[in-house]
C-alpha cells in the first residue's frame, strides 16, 4: 500500500469512528433538549388548562366539549379513591392521529384535578418527533457533513501530495534507474522542502562517493593492465631475441622456456583484465547481425584439434541459422570461452555436446560427478576445485559479462551423472 | 623494403629494429609524435609500424593525416590500448593491420611480410626458397613443381616460417599465429608439434631438404640452406 493510501485509510477509519460516536452523542443531547422543551411547554399548557377549567368551565359537558375541539386536552372522570401516586406524570404513547389516520408518537402530562368537587384525570398532550426520524435526520446531516469534509480533505491532500512530494518521487525514480557503472552521477531535482533537501544532499554525497570509488578502482585496473602491456612487450621481444643468440646452450634454453610460458600467461591475464574492464565500462560495442550458428561451426572447426587431442567426442545439434544483433568479436570470445571451458574441464574419453536453437545455446560436457558451486563459478579469480594449473580463471566471468552486455542470460546446470551444462538464453 | 617504426619505448624499439633489420628490411625510427609526423610526410615508406600512444599526440591522428596526404604506405598499428573501438577506428582510418601489444617478433615480421606482399605484388607473388615455391595469393606450395597438399594450418605455418628465415620461432608464437587467442587457453604445445611434424614430413616426402629444425624444445627455425 502506498504511503498516501496508508494514511488515507487510517484517516478514514478514524473519521468513521468519530462520525458514529458523534451521531450518537448528537442524538442523545438533542433528544434530551427536545424533551425538556416539550415537557416545559406541556406543563405550561396544563397550568393554563387548569386555570381555564377553574374560571371558565361550568359543566362536565364543557369538559367533553373541550376534548372534542382540542384533541390534545382530555378530562377523564375518576372513580372515588382512584388517586395516582404522583401528581405529575409524563409519558410517551402512541395515538391515532385523526387527521392523518396514522398512529403517531405523543408526549403527555397527566394530573388529577377536581372539578365541581369530583376528581378527574387531566391529560394534556402534544405530538412529538419520532425518535427514529430524529436519529435518521441527524445521521443524514452528519453523513453529508462528513462526506463534504472528507472529500475536501482528500482533494487537498491529493493536490498537496502531488506538489510537495514530487521531489521525493523524482528522487525515487532516479534511484530506481541508477546503476553504479553508469557514467554520470544521477541528478536529483532541487526542492524547497528541508527534509527532501537533506535527503537529496545525503544521497548525492553517498552516490558521488561510491561512483568515485568505483571509477577509481576501474581506472586502476585499466591503467595497471595498460601499463603492464609495454613491459610485457619488451619482455617478450627480448626473449624472442635471446633465443636467436648464436651459441645458445641447451641449459640456457631450459631457463628461457619457463620464462616464455610465464610471459604468455601474463599476457593472457592482462588481455582478459582489459576486456573485463571494458565490458564493465559498457563501452560502446558496435553491433551487427551475426549468425551464431556459423560462428559456432567456425569455432568448433578451429578447436577440432584440441578436442581430438583431449580424446573427446564432439556432438552437435545446431539450428541452420540463428541471426543475432551482437558485437562479432564479443560473440567469438563468448563461444570460444564456453567451448574451451567444456574441453578443459572434461575427462579423457568424454563428450562435448553443443546444441543451438533460436532461443538457447547449450554447451555441455562430461566431467566430475558432482555439481560445481554455481555462485563461485562466475567470480573473478576464484579458485574452483577443477581449475587446472596455469588457468587464469577469468574465462567464465568474461563469458558472463559478455552475456550481460549483449542482453543474454548465462546459467550453469548440473545433471547426473557428471554432465555440466552452460546455457545462454537469447532474448 | 623501407620501414618506419613509431614507438616511444626505446628498449622495445631497439629490439624490434634489430629483428627486422636481420630480415633485410631497412628500418627508420621515430619516438615522438612530431618526429613521426615529419618523417611520414617527408619520405615514402613501404610499411609504417605505428604505436598509438605517443608523447605529443595520438597515433590515430597521424593515421588521419596520412590518409589526407594519400601516402602509399601500409600501416600496422601496434598498441597497448586493446579497446575494440581503437582497433575499428584504426582500420577504418586506413590501417592495414592491428597487432596488440605484447606481440611476438616473428608475428610482426610475418604481418609486415604479408602487408608488403599485398601492396607490392598484386596477385602475382611467388616465394622461392631453393626448390620450394610458394604462391601466396593462391595459397599453393610446390617442391620442384611437385605440388604439396597442405592444410590451411600447415600453409599458415609455412608462411610464418618463411617470413622469419634463420630465426627461432618460439612455440608460443607459432600457437598464437595458428589459432589466435584460443592458443592462450591451452597449456600444451602438442598441436604445434603435430603441425610442424606434418609439414616437415610433407616437405621431405616431396623431396625438399630438411629446412625445419627444432631448437632445444624452445621453438623451430627455418634454414633456407640446411647443412647436411
Amino acid at each position: 500500500m502506498k504511503l498516501l493510501a496508508r494514511t488515507t485509510v487510517i484517516f478514514l477509519l478514524y473519521a468513521a469512528m468519530v462520525a458514529a460516536a458523534g451521531t450518537w452523542v448528537y442524538y442523545t443531547v438533542i433528544r434530551k433538549l427536545y424533551y425538556v422543551y416539550v415537557d416545559r411547554t406541556l406543563t405550561r399548557r396544563k397550568m393554563r388548562v387548569k386555570r381555564s377549567a377553574r374560571l371558565e368551565l361550568r359543566t362536565p359537558a364543557d369538559l367533553a366539549f373541550w376534548h372534542r375541539i382540542d384533541h390534545n386536552v382530555e378530562f377523564v372522570p375518576l372513580a372515588a379513591g382512584q388517586y395516582p401516586a404522583r401528581p405529575d406524570q409524563f409519558r410517551d404513547r402512541m395515538m391515532l392521529n385523526t387527521i392523518t389516520g396514522q398512529p403517531q408518537q405523543y408526549r403527555q402530562i397527566a394530573e388529577v384535578v377536581r372539578f365541581q368537587g369530583r376528581p378527574y384525570r387531566l391529560e394534556v398532550r402534544t405530538s412529538v418527533l419520532d425518535d427514529g426520524d430524529l436519529l435518521v435526520g441527524i445521521t443524514v446531516a452528519g453523513a453529508i457533513l462528513l462526506a463534504v469534509l472528507l472529500g475536501g480533505i482528500l482533494l487537498i491532500q491529493h493536490v498537496l501530495t502531488r506538489r510537495y512530494w514530487r521531489p521525493f518521487y523524482h528522487t525515487l525514480a532516479v534511484l530506481q534507474q541508477y546503476q553504479l557503472d553508469q557514467h554520470h552521477a544521477p541528478v536529483l531535482a532541487p526542492t524547497d522542502i528541508p527534509e527532501f533537501k537533506a535527503l537529496n544532499a545525503a544521497l548525492t554525497r553517498v552516490l558521488a562517493k561510491h561512483q568515485r570509488l568505483y571509477h577509481r578502482q576501474r581506472e586502476f585496473a585499466e591503467n595497471a593492465a595498460h601499463e603492464l602491456q609495454t613491459p610485457l612487450a619488451i619482455l617478450r621481444t627480448k626473449l624472442d631475441s635471446l633465443v636467436q643468440a648464436p651459441g645458445l646452450t641447451e641449459e640456457q634454453a631450459g631457463h628461457i622456456e619457463p620464462l616464455l610460458a610465464v610471459t604468455q600467461r601474463l599476457t593472457h591475464l592482462c588481455r582478459s583484465l582489459l576486456l573485463l574492464v571494458h565490458l564493465d565500462q559498457q563501452l560502446f560495442f558496435p553491433t551487427e547481425t551475426v549468425d551464431l550458428a556459423a560462428t559456432l561451426r567456425t569455432q568448433l572447426e578451429q578447436l577440432r584439434e584440441q578436442i581430438d587431442a583431449a580424446d573427446l567426442t564432439l556432438e552437435t545439434d545446431l539450428a541452420p541459422q540463428v541471426l543475432l544483433p551482437v558485437n562479432r568479436s564479443l560473440l567469438d570470445i563468448l563461444v570460444s570461452n564456453l567451448v574451451v571451458n567444456a574441453i578443459r574441464h572434461n575427462r579423457p574419453g568424454g563428450v562435448v555436446r553443443v546444441s543451438l536453437t533460436p532461443q538457447l545455446l547449450t554447451v555441455q560436457n562430461t566431467g566430475r560427478p558432482q555439481a560445481l558451486p554455481a555462485d563461485q563459478l562466475f567470480a573473478r579469480f576464484r579458485a574452483n576445485p577443477g581449475r587446472p594449473p596455469g588457468s587464469v580463471g577469468l574465462g567464465l566471468p568474461i563469458a558472463r559479462q559478455i552475456c550481460e552486455t549483449s542482453g543474454f542470460l548465462l546459467s550453469y546446470h548440473y545433471e547426473e551423472p557428471g554432465w555440466h551444462q552452460m546455457r545462454v538464453r537469447m532474448k | 623494403m623501407k620501414l618506419l617504426l613509431v614507438e616511444d619505448e626505446p628498449e622495445l624499439l631497439d629490439t624490434v629494429v634489430r629483428y627486422l633489420q636481420a630480415q633485410q628490411y631497412h628500418c627508420e625510427t621515430a619516438t615522438t609524435y612530431a618526429q613521426a609526423q615529419e618523417k611520414m610526410l617527408l619520405y615514402d615508406y613501404d610499411c609504417i609500424i605505428l604505436d598509438l600512444t605517443l608523447p605529443g599526440g595520438d597515433g590515430l591522428d597521424l593515421l588521419r593525416e596520412l590518409q589526407r596526404q594519400q601516402k602509399p604506405a601500409g600501416v600496422i598499428i601496434t598498441s597497448a590500448r586493446a579497446a575494440v573501438d581503437d582497433r575499428i577506428t584504426g582500420l577504418e582510418l586506413g590501417a592495414d593491420d592491428y597487432l596488440p601489444k605484447p606481440f611476438y617478433l616473428p608475428e610482426l615480421s610475418a604481418r609486415v611480410a604479408a602487408l608488403v606482399r599485398r601492396r607490392h605484388f598484386q596477385g602475382t607473388n611467388l616465394l622461392r626458397v631453393g626448390q620450394l615455391a610458394v604462391d601466396v595469393p593462391a595459397r599453393r606450395a610446390a617442391v620442384a613443381d611437385r605440388p604439396l597438399n597442405l592444410t590451411r594450418t600447415e600453409f599458415d605455418l609455412l608462411l610464418l616460417l618463411l617470413a622469419n628465415q634463420k630465426r627461432v620461432i618460439t612455440k608460443g608464437a607459432i600457437a598464437e599465429h595458428l589459432s589466435g587467442d584460443a592458443a592462450e587457453q591451452f597449456d600444451t604445445f602438442e598441436n604445434v608439434y603435430a603441425h610442424v611434424k606434418n609439414l616437415k614430413r610433407k616437405l621431405t616426402e616431396a623431396g625438399a631438404p630438411n629446412h625445419i629444425r627444432m631448437v632445444y624444445g624452445l621453438g623451430y627455425r627455418f634454414d633456407p640452406e640446411p647443412a647436411a
